[in-house]
């Protein structure tokens, strides 16, 4: 009977772990944001080859092929987490300056609210945040239907908030030039980001 | 079957009913996924439990594994604790399938947890209620506390609010845990 009873135990004991284990990723994360980046660091994914307009409607695509890009995802009405973004975008315009990375890296505002977000509204607020085009684009999908795909590449959920905006993660998105998402990093991640930018658009120079 | 036994499974049925007719609803804040959904299928489990309960063999085979019903509690606080991690909250809303099997989990902790509950000392059921009051009271604080969002499907708001609701039905299920031992005197050694 005792025997029984340790070997039942046991059993429930190992589905516990395994529940949790799979909840978890493994005991690695809580979030799906963690496990996101945890699952990126370890295979980098290829982005979707879509067409962004900016707000001379000129066209971009997520990668650049000399340099790594930092993508970040915003809505221009936001008022909250896109604000701190756009400060933290801010700061990483200057610092790219300040360490001579034009060449190297550039950075990409993409809005997911392309209804709003015409190229005609893009441009106030890329004056707004003076954005210099050599070094950060603000631009949107031109064809909306191209979101979904986009926004699931990059792990990037965007929910309504009932008050006509929306709720959404943000993150610093690194992308090399060959087209791979290689990082998310938390969006006050500056140092690290630009480093692991810089590091990725080294390698793909070094291996051309 | 008695009337009874069938009530109860009318009523656990149709309250799995409702929560899977009410997916998108119940599922649209983190309060009434966790505070609402979650009860709900686990409570329908224990009704199907009190309705349903092992014979003969079964029976005491059940006994025989499921000793003083540890194995049992600690699979039914298991599946408890999985569906509170954020990550796997987000799955559920996202994956049908990972919400289907959310469903049949949380039913089958309710079912087993009430068979467990029946051959419990009364340490073991301490034990468990004080675990489970702790375990609650420390998701609700971390959400509370949260500087950032936990899942990508709710809001900061939405997430500190259900912390305190958390919080708040944990004092609410000891105190009425507090009142139970008193009437029952020998639910607790003496």
């Amino acid at each position: 009977m005792a025997a029984r009873g340790a070997i039942g135990l046991t059993i429930s004991a190992a589905l516990v772990v395994v529940m949790m284990g799979t909840a978890t990723r493994g005991f690695s994360a809580l979030t799906t944001d963690t496990a996101r980046a945890l699952d990126v660091a370890a295979t980098p994914v290829s982005v979707p080859r879509i067409v962004l307009l900016d707000m001379h409607r000129a066209a971009h695509t997520l990668r650049d092929e000399q340099r790594s890009t930092i993508v970040d995802f915003i809505y221009t009405r936001c008022v909250t987490v896109c604000s701190a973004l756009g400060g933290v975008y801010q700061t990483l315009q200057s610092e790219v300056r300040a360490r001579g990375l034009q060449s190297q890296v550039r950075l990409l505002s993409v809005s997911f609210d392309p209804v709003w977000d015409t190229p005609a509204r893009l441009g106030p607020y890329a004056d707004m945040m003076r954005a210099d085009p050599a070094i950060w684009r603000i631009a949107t999908v031109a064809d909306s239907r191209a979101l979904p795909a986009v926004l699931q590449a990059f792990g990037v959920r965007v929910i309504e908030d009932g008050v006509n905006g929306y709720v959404h993660n943000a993150a610093l998105h690194v992308v090399d030039p060959d087209g791979r998402l290689v990082a998310i990093l938390p969006f006050d991640a500056i140092g690290e980001a630009l480093d692991v930018a810089e590091r990725h658009s080294r390698a793909y120079r070094t291996r051309r | 079957m008695t009337a009874g036994q069938v009530v109860l499974v009318v009523i656990a049925v149709s309250t799995v009913g409702v929560a899977v007719a009410t997916r998108s609803p119940l599922e649209q804040t983190m309060q009434r996924h966790m505070l609402m959904q979650l009860p709900m299928l686990f409570g329908a489990g224990m009704l199907i439990g009190s309705a349903v309960a092992p014979r003969g063999a079964v029976r005491a085979m059940w006994r025989r594994w499921n000793v003083h019903g540890v194995a049992g509690l600690l699979f039914a606080c298991g599946v408890l604790a999985t569906w509170m991690v954020p990550r796997a909250l987000d799955a559920a809303v996202e994956h049908l399938a990972i919400d289907a099997l959310k469903l049949l989990s949380l039913v089958a902790a309710g079912a087993i947890a009430r068979h467990s509950w029946h051959v419990a000392s009364a340490i073991v059921r301490t034990f468990v209620l004080g675990n489970m009051a702790w375990m609650t009271a420390t998701v609700g604080m971390l959400l509370l506390d949260a500087p950032a969002r936990l899942c990508t499907s709710y809001g900061a708001s939405d997430q500190r609010e259900t912390g305190i609701a958390m919080i708040a039905l944990t004092m609410a299920g000891v105190a009425g845990a507090a009142v139970y031992a008193w009437w029952a005197p020998r639910w607790l050694p003496a």
